[in-house]
Order: structure tokens, then C-alpha cells, then sequence
């Protein structure tokens, strides 16, 4: 799958993208975990809080739809999907 | 008075007189300031069925109580009038440094009454008002304007001004202060040339009075800390700005593309936020007393686009860009640049090209009918077409009446993307259905800044609504509507409300006016605000007929992206909305709402 970062998530990682397969993250919760592994403090401190839990104040998108609407951080994840990561931004 | 400055100027420009009044205590307390204030003064003095351009239609700059204190993000005025694009009210919104000196000036507003016989410009100068001949900057850009003006009053004075689309009644020219900063929509600078007055000049070294000095810096700091504490008024918006929304709407499908006509843009990466902060970003600014500062001055060093300026913000980089299948940053930021001299609205000019350009290549509009292909993704295109609207040239003059009156021009009205004839924003309402709503019912027309719930819909703020669904929306539109109307007329800007709600906006105004403002009451004033705009417009001839969205939105399917298949579902949205409203089902406030609010006859 086409994992995508954006705004503090890219400044974080220092890449636009990457592509992680679906069997190594089945789920947005173990791919979290697989890309705090891969990418360190930077990434973990723009994902979780303090303690651990997914920050309220971000947005993950699978395929454009907020996993708030989907499933939550139980979200499935297959190959082909395209999952974004989005720092608390705003405009208007 | 605290808080307000206690002072009106009532300027008529026919007889070349100028009358200073006390400003209504009552009025004040009920109505605030900027909007608010503006609209009331605008239903009590005009007639209805007025023509926008006519003398008997007034254009009202107005601060609030909060304008020019130290509150947070204190800079703002209104322009307010009734609106040549839309034939309702026009209340447009601008920052910088020009409303905060017109307090310290004097003043609260000025009303500008009747017609002058030649151009003039207005010099205010600690609390004198005088009228002068504006011949010598008729027919010049707002910079230059800015500067000539600027040279022969005091440096240290700011400017508020109209460029040639304003001096040609061009109905969507802006009023542009600051040197790029904009009361952007709804044709206020139309109406102020068609006064014959070409700028407004302040400069004060007064002060405004504080009721309660401790408890009103108190509650600044208190919001201060709000703002400081949350994401996105200490880190997004200030590290990237407005242009950021590019990549968030282009992920969520909802990027309006060609005229509508689709919500993905396949050129989204180019004309991001992210790619103009690494190309053409010179630096930040703020406005007034803001910690977010938002605003982007930018660069286009070379080429053919060279230019430097304000901007282009997220509306800009859509309108120019996206809408019309334009994937060159540096030409929509050339096109933003011309705007701001020029004195257009961009929102509507880069939505009418669109939409000429839809007619163009659906072969609705003859071919010899234009004097410049309007094919979508032409950067050169665009740029002429914002030159020739500017001045009326060629196609420019059909351009120059909005897009509404252009495709009806070729027998085709529902391809303007609009509502009462002011175009949508950067938000296709197939991805995020509140804000269609709130298009819907707007009283000034397709406006995301009268209830933004591309908020919570998209950037989950303050919480996370489903885009897609339309439950709860009404309730949302109307809370999101009301607020606005209290955060736009007590003279602060709305990108406060991403951190700050009506506790704190009514925290600051109880101890800088030294009256009593609980958020009940502050909530109330915002609906009183938002139902006398409602009356205005009803006076003016609406029905709820017209709170409606054009069928591409709500008959025809969103083709691809995430919100594929989507439509709005906007007749069950509306009718929760008239009710939480305390209207009728035809859109109309009851005598007992009216009573409520202290608006009845």
C-alpha cells in the first residue's frame, strides 16, 4: 500500500512516501507501529501522546475516508489502498 | 464609550459635507460593531429596492469593540452595503493595520452617503475629516494609489483603496487596505466606485478605552494561552499558512476541478501549499495584534508571471488553479497579484473563467463570441482574462459581471457555481455536506467564511464529523453561522475560533466595554445579527427558493475520489435547519423568533 506524509508528518520522516506491503500491516494500528519503528521519536511524537495513544488532533485518511468513519485505528488496510497521515492543519 | 470608540462619520459625498455623530449605545450593545453594526445602520437608513450603484445606497466601513484593543487578532473591519453581484447584503471582511488606525483616528465607521461628482479620496486625520480630489490616482493600481497617497497625507497613515475594477464597477471589485489585504467579495469596491471614491486615508495617535484594564488583559491571556496551546494556531497555520488546505480538500475528494466537475485534481502536488513554501514564499506576516500569522508574502523572481505581492492564499491557488485546470503556481500567483492591484474579488474571478470556460468547450459559447480561447489549463489565458475583466475589454465585460450573469448570457445559469449569485469556495459540497448547507443559506451568497464546517468535517476541529453524512449538520451550520456573525462584529478574526470559542470572544468583550457580555447573550447578538441580515435580504426580495445549490451538486453524482457518488442531500438539511432556526418551512423567521431576538417590528 501507498502510505503518504504530510506537513510535520513528512518534516518527521523526510519523505513523501512510502510503500509498505499489507501483510506486514494489516491494520492502521500495527502500521503505526511498523512506521514509529522504521521512522523514530520524530514520527512518534507527530502520531502519539504521551501515553501512547493515537493523537485526537491528526487525521488518517484511508482512500480519503477519516478511519474516525471507517473503523478507527482497527481500520483494515490491503494492498492498493493509500493511506495518508495529516498533521492538525487549517485554512479558509 | 469602552471598547468602542463612541464616533461615526457620516460623509456625503454629493454635498461634500461630513457630519460626526455619537454612536447608539444600544445599538452598540446589541449589534456590536463591524457587521453587526454595519448591517443595522444599512436596514434602518436605506430604502428597499435601491440600485446597488445608485446614491441612495450607502457603503459603511466598520471596526468592532474589540478592533485596535490588544485582544488577539484584533484588525479587523467590515465593509458593508448592498452587494451589485447578489442585489442582498454585502459585509466584507478584511485585516492588516487599516482598521485598528481608524479607531485610533477617532472613529468606529464611516457612512459614506450619495455620489461625488468627481473622484475623491477621504483624509481622516485624528478625528478631522476632510473630502479631497482623487483625479491625480483615478485610474491607477491600489499600490500605487497606496503610495501617492501615502507621500502627500503621512507615511505612517493607511490606506484602503479601489483599482480600476473597482473605478469600473466591475461587480465583484474588492476594496484592498494594507496593500493586500482584502474586503474581498460580494462587489463592496463596485459600489465604492460608483461613489466616485477612489480611497480612504486614516491616521490617529488615539487610543481606545479600556472599562477594566486587569481584567481585560487577563482575558487575552487567557485566550493567548488557548492559542499558543492548540495545533493549529501555533504550528499549522502558522508555519504553512492557508495554502495547506490544497493537499487536505485534494485528499478528501472534494477540490473542485474544471467548473465542478470533479472534486480530484490530478495537478493538486504542484499547486500545493507545501510546493509554494519551498518555490515562492518569501516570508510570514501578521495582521493587527495576531500571534497566528497567516498571511504569505511570495515572490516570482523571473519570467513571463514575475511579480511579488500578498499571497496567493488557499481560495487563490483553487480558484486560479484547480477550478481552472491550471497546474502553474507561478501564474496563479501572477493572477493573484493582478487581483489585489486590479481590486478583484479572486474567489468569483477565477470561478467565472471556469465557468466561461466550461461554456467555451462545451461549445455554449460561440467561438467568435470571445476574443481569447477559453480553453481549461491555459495559463495565459487566465492572466489575460483577469486584465480584460479588469478594464471591460473583449470578453472582459461579460466576465465582469459574474458568473452567474454570464452562462444565463449563453442559456446556460446552471453552470455558474453559485447561490444568489456569489460563487462558491474552494470546497465541493459532494465531499463535505455541512458547508453546502451553509452555502445554501448564507446570507451573502456561496461563502465558506459565514459557517465554516470544512472544520470539523475535514481537519477535525474542534471534533471529527463524517464528511459525508448529512446528520447533525444543521445543528452545526447554525452554531458555526451565529458564532461568526459575533466573532465578525466585534472586530476579531475568525481564525481565532480554530482555538477559541464564544466564552472566550465574550471574556474579552465584558471587560473592554465594561458591559456585561455572558456567552448567552454574545451568542444571541451573533443570531440577532445573522436573522436582521435574513430580514435585510427578504426585504430585498428573497424567498427560500433561493436557498438552494445549483443541480450539479445536488443532482449529479460526484464521478470519482473518495466521494464518489456522493450528492447533497440538501432539502432534508434545510428543513432541520429552518427549524432549529425558529423559522418557518418556507424560510422565514417567526414573529415569536423575531421577539426573541429583538428584531420585531
Amino acid at each position: 500500500m501507498r502510505v503518504r506524509f504530510f506537513f510535520f508528518m513528512k518534516t518527521a520522516t523526510g519523505v513523501d512516501e512510502v510503500e509498505i506491503p499489507a501483510d506486514l500491516a494489516p491494520d492502521i494500528e500495527t502500521l503505526v507501529e511498523v512506521l514509529v519503528s522504521r521512522f523514530g521519536l520524530p514520527l512518534k511524537n507527530e502520531l502519539l501522546t504521551g501515553s501512547g495513544e493515537l493523537r485526537r488532533d491528526i487525521n488518517i485518511l484511508v482512500n480519503g475516508r477519516n478511519i474516525e468513519f471507517i473503523s478507527g485505528v482497527k481500520t483494515k488496510l490491503n494492498d492498493g489502498d493509500t493511506v495518508s497521515f495529516l498533521s492538525a492543519v487549517a485554512g479558509g | 464609550m469602552y471598547g468602542w470608540i463612541g464616533k461615526l462619520a457620516r460623509i456625503d459625498l454629493t454635498n461634500r459635507s461630513v457630519k460626526v455623530e455619537d454612536l447608539d449605545p444600544k445599538l452598540a450593545e446589541e449589534y456590536l460593531g463591524a457587521r453587526g453594526l454595519g448591517t443595522k445602520i444599512l436596514y434602518d437608513e436605506t430604502k428597499p429596492g435601491i440600485d446597488p450603484f445608485s446614491p441612495e445606497n450607502k457603503l459603511i466601513f466598520a471596526t468592532g469593540p474589540l478592533t485596535g484593543t490588544g485582544a488577539i487578532s484584533s484588525g479587523r473591519y467590515n465593509v458593508i452595503t448592498k452587494s451589485p453581484l447578489t442585489g442582498y447584503i454585502a459585509a466584507s471582511n478584511s485585516g492588516g493595520y487599516f482598521p485598528a488606525e481608524m479607531k485610533y483616528a477617532g472613529f468606529d465607521a464611516f457612512i459614506f452617503e450619495g455620489k461625488a461628482d468627481e473622484p475623491v479620496y477621504i483624509w481622516v486625520n485624528n478625528g478631522k475629516v476632510e473630502i479631497r480630489s482623487a483625479k491625480h490616482v483615478w485610474g491607477k493600481d491600489t499600490s500605487e494609489t497606496t503610495d501617492i497617497l501615502l507621500a502627500e497625507t503621512d507615511p505612517d497613515a493607511k490606506v484602503s483603496c479601489i483599482g480600476p475594477a473597482g473605478e469600473n464597477q466591475v461587480l465583484f471589485a474588492c476594496i484592498i487596505n494594507d496593500k493586500g489585504r482584502a474586503a474581498g467579495r460580494s462587489g463592496v469596491g463596485a459600489v465604492m466606485g460608483s461613489k466616485n471614491l477612489k480611497a480612504v486615508v486614516v491616521r490617529g495617535t488615539g487610543d481606545v478605552r479600556i472599562a477594566d484594564m486587569d481584567g481585560f488583559r487577563q482575558a487575552v491571556a487567557a485566550a493567548l494561552k488557548k492559542i499558543k496551546e492548540h495545533p493549529v494556531t501555533s504550528q499549522g497555520l502558522p508555519t504553512y499558512g492557508t495554502p495547506v488546505l490544497v493537499n487536505v480538500v485534494n485528499q478528501h475528494g472534494a477540490f473542485p476541478t474544471r467548473n465542478f466537475q470533479t472534486g480530484v485534481f490530478e495537478g493538486a502536488e504542484k499547486i500545493s501549499g507545501e510546493t509554494l513554501a519551498d518555490t515562492l514564499l518569501v516570508r510570514k506576516r501578521s495582521c493587527f495584534a495576531c500571534p497566528i500569522a497567516c498571511s504569505r508574502p511570495t515572490e516570482v523572481a523571473t519570467g513571463k508571471y514575475a511579480g511579488k505581492g500578498e499571497g496567493p492564499e488557499y481560495e487563490i491557488i483553487w480558484a486560479f488553479g484547480a477550478t481552472c485546470g491550471i497546474d502553474n503556481l507561478e501564474a496563479i500567483t501572477k493572477g493573484n497579484y493582478l487581483c489585489n492591484e486590479l481590486g478583484l474579488d479572486p474567489i468569483t474571478m477565477g470561478s467565472t473563467i471556469a465557468c466561461a470556460m466550461e461554456l467555451y468547450e462545451k461549445g455554449y459559447m460561440p467561438k467568435d463570441a470571445t476574443d481569447i480561447p477559453l480553453r481549461f489549463g491555459d495559463p495565459d489565458i487566465l492572466i489575460e482574462a483577469i486584465k480584460k475583466t479588469a478594464y471591460k475589454e473583449g470578453i472582459g465585460e461579460l466576465l465582469a459581471k459574474g458568473s452567474y450573469r454570464l452562462a444565463e448570457e449563453f442559456g446556460h445559469p446552471e453552470l455558474s457555481m453559485s447561490t444568489k449569485k456569489q460563487e462558491y469556495p474552494a470546497y465541493d459540497p459532494r465531499g463535505s455536506k455541512g458547508i453546502g448547507l451553509n452555502y445554501a443559506t448564507s446570507n451573502r451568497g456561496g461563502c465558506h467564511v459565514r459557517g465554516y464546517t470544512i472544520s470539523p468535517e475535514m481537519l477535525g476541529v474542534p471534533e471529527k464529523l463524517d464528511p459525508l453524512s448529512k446528520e447533525n449538520k444543521a445543528f452545526w451550520v447554525k452554531a458555526f453561522q451565529d458564532v461568526t456573525a459575533l466573532v465578525d462584529s466585534s472586530g476579531v478574526c475568525l481564525f481565532t475560533t480554530f482555538a477559541l470559542g464564544a466564552p472566550d470572544v465574550a471574556s474579552m468583550l465584558e471587560p473592554a466595554t465594561g458591559i456585561p457580555f455572558p456567552e448567552e447573550k454574545a451568542l444571541l447578538a451573533g443570531e440577532r445579527i445573522w436573522n436582521l441580515e435574513r430580514l435585510y435580504n427578504m426585504r430585498e426580495g428573497l424567498t427560500g427558493n433561493e436557498d438552494r445549490l445549483v443541480p450539479r451538486l445536488t443532482e449529479e453524482k460526484m464521478p470519482e475520489g473518495p466521494a464518489e457518488g456522493q450528492v447533497v442531500e440538501l432539502a432534508e438539511m434545510l428543513a432541520e435547519y429552518y427549524a432549529l432556526r425558529g423559522w418557518t418551512d418556507k424560510g422565514d423567521p417567526t414573529p415569536e423568533t423575531l421577539e426573541r431576538l429583538g428584531l420585531e417590528e
